[in-house]
């Protein structure tokens, strides 16, 4: 009787509500995201130097480029802290001893492109991005090949031999 | 640390068969301590959590489990800060569908 009285005030109300789910898990991680988003950002810087900031127009599509970039850098960073966080378990870090230090310099070279528009930080942040999509692939036992992106920036990627 | 006395409805079934989904918990605050207790947390990423106290350690660091198999594991939810602890679960409904 008590529940169904809480039921009732619950719709009246509506009592918070306290997870006891298993939050899915879907078991879905691929570090595909993190690595577009990084290319993205230096897409970004790359047509931010090509602004022509004397005009209203240039102006107005530097702040748009600027807060592209922002998004991305901050996409960079969930995605890579949800592997890290969410699929990387002890097993994973024992196969991937700097995997901390790995991500933390993702974290750290990220921040960096959000703090300037120097296409060269953007580079080493791909650098890393993919450094981390090889840790990821090789803990999966899935073998891994690069190549040039087929979209500007045009720069090497690291993609799983699948299938 | 702990909030105010209020209820919460628990969604989901990771802990079952101590709480069921759908049931009604009536939270309490608490001056830390109570493990083995069911506990309402705060978690970083998961959200609000029912979960039990597994430890606290000496930096005030928590480790939660779930009931049932379906709970995330005490290794996914990872160590939380004890001021993430919301309060204790002091009594709860029991839906009729669970009797």
């Amino acid at each position: 009787m008590l529940h169904k009285l809480l039921h009732t005030l619950d719709q009246a109300v509506s009592f918070p509500v306290a997870s006891a789910h298993c939050d899915i898990p879907c078991k879905i991680y691929d570090p595909a995201s993190a690595q577009i988003a990084t290319l993205t950002v230096i897409r970004m810087m790359d047509l931010i130097a090509e602004q022509d900031l004397s005009s209203l127009a240039g102006q107005a599509n530097l702040s748009r480029l600027v807060a592209q970039k922002e998004e991305h850098v901050k996409m960079v960073k969930d995605e890579v802290r949800v592997i890290w966080g969410d699929f990387f378990k002890q097993p994973q870090f024992d196969q991937i001893p700097n995997a901390h230090e790995m991500v933390h310099n993702i974290m750290f070279q990220a921040s960096k492109c959000s703090q300037g528009v120097d296409r060269v930080e953007g580079e080493k942040l791909l650098t890393l991005v993919n450094q981390f999509a090889e840790a990821f692939w090789l803990v999966k036992e899935v073998p891994t090949y690069r190549a040039t992106c087929s979209y500007p920036p045009s720069m090497t990627v690291v993609y799983p031999k699948l299938g | 640390m702990a909030n105010k006395y209020g209820f919460w409805r628990v969604q989901g079934n990771s802990m079952e068969p101590v709480i069921a989904s759908g049931a009604f918990v009536l939270v309490c605050p608490c001056r830390g301590g109570g493990i083995g207790k069911l506990v309402l947390v705060d978690h970083p990423h998961y959200g609000q959590l029912v979960k039990r106290l597994k430890s606290i350690d000496e930096k005030g660091l928590m480790l939660l489990q779930g009931e049932g198999d379906d709970s995330l594991t005490t290794e996914q939810m990872g160590p939380v800060c004890s001021s993430r602890l919301k309060g204790r679960v002091w009594w709860q409904s029991r839906p009729i569908s669970s009797l």
